[in-house]
């Protein structure tokens, strides 16, 4: 049987005295290597008035530090042969590089310049810039998008005001507008330490020098004041009465439905019966919101189903179906509520199909040692245990019909389920 | 790779951040060997044997995409790939669905201008039952009337989420300004409302008996299998598929005139299915991939004079040449979506490689000249980009970027400065050089995943490039010096012919461009219209 254990297989993990955890998952089968840092910080550790901070913090990581210049991050990382990103979402930020083997230095040394070192190189013109372009972001992929406020008009449905996931990670305009240089410094000082932070190598190198390599950049940086994060209101709000809904008309090509319930987060076992789940109504051909809505019935142009793995205290589970031209909102609405609800009762081909999809697709994806390294990460920094990792596939596939079905039944109801619909304005 | 973990090397003594760090010795890559078969029909097979990753990837290409469209059937191509789905002689679409789905296996179709692709991904335990059912899918395709139906519903309403999102319907108006109204990559790839209404199931039956055949395809297996395995089970599925020595793919000219009155898009692919799978057209010149290949020695572009603008095939009317705009108006927008640029190149242009550093140091990458004047200087934009997509006859040159619509003719003026100074000094020695080494430097980590391995050999095959092309690739890119890169642009660039199009505000973007050098400004309403004073 095939397994994550083998794609994942030689992982090791270690803390240095200043709390940064490192992750070392050495396959030297191509030369090249992943470095991929996670911060355990976004947008729900902003605070009010502050939205959107996270994500402008991850902008100015990219404008120099001490002994960096302004763009010398992708002009160095670049000219090496590599390429360079980053992200910011709910709960953390990630920063990554792949590139050749043989520059595994430099990678580190950006990396660990920023860390520690960032500070000094803030200047407002620098801020100002920034802030520019995020608010030319906000407008590029929210503001002058078709449905490109689904997210904020459905968060703020899903989780009441004072959640952490109330608002968007792009954030409010006019907290963008107003962040300073000593927001940003502060915002440094209480999340870009390095007991805040998991540094995952993936790829081609020796493991004890690579650890070498890594103290001698990232040792010299003190260790921050331990913060504690929101935690989110935890499980007692699930299911806090009837639906909510939001109706959009917009400038929209086509009828669109979002439909979201707050389920378990990612970090409990729940997690793994809400995968099968989503995978029943959403992956693939076979899946029971192609297979009804856009094949069967032919309401639907499109539908998927997402679930989030967020982990402060619930996490969104996600239907999205985009109707054909002329389909009513109602009839829309209606049908994904109804598939939705219907995945209370399974077949068990339905999650054995479920599964191998799953299984195929998560396999795919760590072909790349970038999305290795950034699972990693990503299962060190809310696990405790890089290794966890490996686990998923077989928690996975012990999770059974039943199992599936009561997950569904519990989480999907009407009452636990906010709705944001769009519909085509009038051509005016 | 073996180092004396007891004893790092003199380097770690000490970090000295003053500096970036030198570089190990650089450890060796090659593009993985595909050996290469012939099935008893002729069909020619390339097998990919990789370890690591349980995986396997099957790719069927075949040399016959948008640009092979009968005349006024745009998009038939693209449907035809998409119905695949429908069903075989033997299996209705649920039914097909499900065998591969109840392995976990994912089916996906693509169709760029050049060629149309059919992929299964699975587990490599897998690979004989996917590759039976690919081939069934392939070979047999029944095209029922209602899957036939569903489908074309979907592109056509694809065709409409297009015309509504700022960006694409930019992109859109652009190709036909670039193109000429009428012509091939002047519309849009997937067709229009037009040409797809008409379409019925024995189009797509037509077509598929047309471009569907050995004569005309290669199969590409790529993952943990045996070569002996693999060609095994590709003679068994695929041996027999009939040869059609009269099919025939008609190859298009980016120019032709189609007759085909309206629509948008160009983007360079259209494909359903499965992620991770990928078709085997043209990237763009991002360093992503590469041109040419035929190893004929020195940069000669000779042959291809930049007389490029006006609609070929006879079609009546003026060169378009010298600057021009179109505003499309869209009333209320907060940004303006900018596209300016012109015919570029061929796939088979000699000057490719060279062409592609050009292009990444004027806006292809992160650290291009467009990009950090517009972005991390002027924070007008989140971002912009120019590219060269090349197909097989000459695709368009473009120049891309949003910014508020209040800064739309600073924006412009900044991207037309850009260009012409580029165009007038061409790069640096230090331009050419980093950009050089990103190219070299990044080639290894685009073919980490057995999809993106399978598609660079089918490009291989779709654009007649030699077998050693990926393994020559990164001694061709050392070799460009900053003299072949500014001749690339020098005979490339025509600056007085960019044709510009925004979308976005008439009201709030008029007035910013009184003073940008552009040429004359047409408005028309938020539609895809052609601009009429053409």
């Amino acid at each position: 049987m095939t397994d994550f254990a083998a794609a994942l297989s030689g992982v090791s993990q270690e803390r240095l005295d200043n709390g940064l955890r490192l992750v070392l998952a050495p396959d030297s089968s191509v030369p090249v290597v992943a470095v991929n840092l996670w911060y355990a910080v976004g947008s729900r550790d902003e605070r009010p008035g502050q939205t959107g901070f996270a994500h402008l913090f991850e902008h100015m990581m990219f404008q120099g530090s001490a002994h960096v210049a302004k763009n010398g991050h992708f002009e160095h990382v670049e000219r090496a042969g590599g390429s360079a990103n980053a992200t910011t979402w709910f709960d953390r930020t990630n920063y990554f590089e792949t590139l050749p083997s043989n520059c595994l230095d430099l990678a580190l040394w950006l990396e660990s310049d920023r860390m520690g070192w960032m500070l000094p190189a803030l200047t407002e013109e620098k801020l100002a810039n920034q802030r520019d372009v995020v608010l030319n972001e906000r407008r590029e992929r929210y503001e002058n998008q078709p449905y490109g406020d689904w997210d904020e008009r459905l968060q703020a449905l899903l989780f009441p005001p004072g959640h952490p996931y109330h608002h968007t990670v792009i954030g409010a305009a006019e907290d963008i507008e107003a962040a300073t240089l000593n927001d940003m410094a502060a915002f440094a000082r209480a999340h870009y330490v390095p007991n805040n932070a998991v540094l995952t190598l993936c790829g081609d190198f020796d493991r004890d020098d690579a650890r070498a390599r890594v103290r001698r950049w990232f040792d010299a940086i003190p260790p921050g004041e331990e913060e504690g994060r929101s935690s989110g209101d935890g499980e007692a709000e699930f299911g806090a009465g009837a639906t909510r809904r939001a109706e959009v008309s917009a400038r929209v090509p086509l009828p669109r439905v979002y439909m979201a319930s707050r389920v378990p987060p990612f970090t409990t076992e729940a997690f793994y019966p809400g995968q099968v789940v989503a995978a029943c109504l959403g992956a693939g051909r076979c899946s029971r919101l192609h297979a009804r809505l856009v094949r069967g019935a032919r309401i639907a142009e499109s539908a998927s189903c997402h679930l989030l793995p967020l982990v402060a205290g619930a996490t969104m589970f996600l239907v999205v179906v985009t109707g054909l031209p002329g389909t009513p909102g109602d009839q829309l609405e209606e049908a994904a509520a109804r598939e939705t609800e219907a995945a209370a009762s399974l077949a068990e081909e339905e999650v054995a199909r479920a599964v191998a999809m799953l299984e195929t697709r998560t396999l795919r994806a760590l072909q790349s040692v970038g999305t290795r390294a950034d699972t990693l990460s990503m299962y060190a920094t809310f696990f405790g245990s890089a290794a966890r990792a490996q686990e998923d596939l077989t928690r996975l596939r012990r999770v059974g019909r039943r199992e599936a079905e009561a997950w569904a039944k519990t989480h999907l109801r009407e009452s636990n389920r906010a709705v944001v619909r769009y519909m085509p304005a009038e051509d005016g | 790779m073996t180092r004396d973990a007891g004893s790092p090397d003199a380097s770690l003594a000490r970090a000295d951040r003053g500096s970036p760090p030198s570089s190990q010795p650089i450890r060796p890559f090659r593009f993985p060997e595909a050996a290469e078969r012939r099935l008893s029909n002729g069909l020619p097979l390339h097998v990919i044997s990789r370890s690591g990753f349980p995986l396997a990837t099957v790719v069927l290409a075949v040399k016959g995409g948008e640009a092979s469209a009968p005349a006024g059937k745009g998009g038939l191509p693209s449907l035809c790939g998409d119905a695949l789905v429908g069903g075989t002689a033997s299996r209705g679409a649920s039914e097909l669905a499900l065998a591969f789905e109840s392995i976990g296996a994912g089916f996906a179709t693509a169709t760029t201008w050049d060629a149309a692709s059919a992929t299964v991904s699975c587990l490599a335990e897998h690979l004989p039952r996917a590759m039976e059912l690919h081939a069934e899918t392939v070979q047999a395709p029944a095209f029922p009337e209602s899957e036939f139906d569903r489908c074309k519903a979907r592109q056509l309403a694809a065709v409409r989420q297009r015309s509504m999102s700022p960006g694409a319907l930019a992109a859109d108006v652009h190709a036909r300004l670039v193109f000429g109204e009428g012509s091939l990559y002047g519309r849009p790839l997937a067709g229009t409302t037009e040409s797809l209404a008409g379409l019925d199931p024995s189009d797509a039956a037509a077509f598929a008996r047309q471009c569907h055949a050995p004569e005309h395809a290669a199969l590409i297996v790529a993952g943990d299998v045996e070569v002996r395995e693999a060609t095994a089970l590709a003679e068994r599925f695929w041996g027999d598929w009939r040869p059609r020595p009269d099919a025939a793919p008609a190859t298009g000219d980016g120019r032709r005139n189609v007759q085909e009155a309206r629509g948008r898009g160009a983007e360079d692919a259209q494909g359903r299915g499965a992620e991770g799978t990928q078709g085997p057209g043209p990237e763009d010149a991002q360093g992503r991939d590469a041109e040419d290949g035929h190893g004929r020695g020195p940069w000669d572009v000779k042959g291809h004079s930049p007389d490029l603008g006006a609609p070929a095939g006879g079609r009546p009317g003026p060169v378009q040449a010298r600057r021009r705009v179109t505003v499309v108006h869209r009333p209320g927008s907060v940004q303006s979506e900018i596209r300016t640029g012109h015919v570029g190149v061929s796939r088979s242009a000699r000057d490719f490689i060279p062409l592609q550093v050009f292009n990444l140091i004027l806006g292809g990458s992160f650290s291009s000249r467009l990009n950090l004047n517009l972005r991390e200087r002027r924070g007008l934009t989140y971002g912009v980009r120019s590219a060269f997509s090349a197909r097989r006859s000459p695709g368009p040159f473009y120049v891309s970027t949003a910014v508020d619509a209040s800064a739309t003719g600073v924006a412009l003026a900044e991207v037309l400065r850009e260009i012409e100074g580029l165009a007038r000094d061409g790069p640096t020695a230090e331009e050419v050089a980093a950009t050089v080494s990103y190219m070299a430097g990044v080639f290894p980590t685009r073919f980490q995943g057995l999809g993106q391995v399978a598609a660079a050999v089918a490009r291989l095959f779709v654009y007649d490039l030699p077998a050693d092309y990926y393994r020559r690739y990164r001694a061709r890119v050392r070799s460009v010096t900053r003299e072949h890169a500014a001749e690339a642009g020098r005979a490339r660039l025509r600056e007085d012919d960019l044709r510009t199009v925004v979308v976005g505000d008439a009201d709030k973007v008029l007035p910013t461009l009184e003073s940008v050098d552009a040429g004359p400004i047409a408005v028309h309403e938020d539609r895809a219209e052609p601009p009429t004073d053409a």
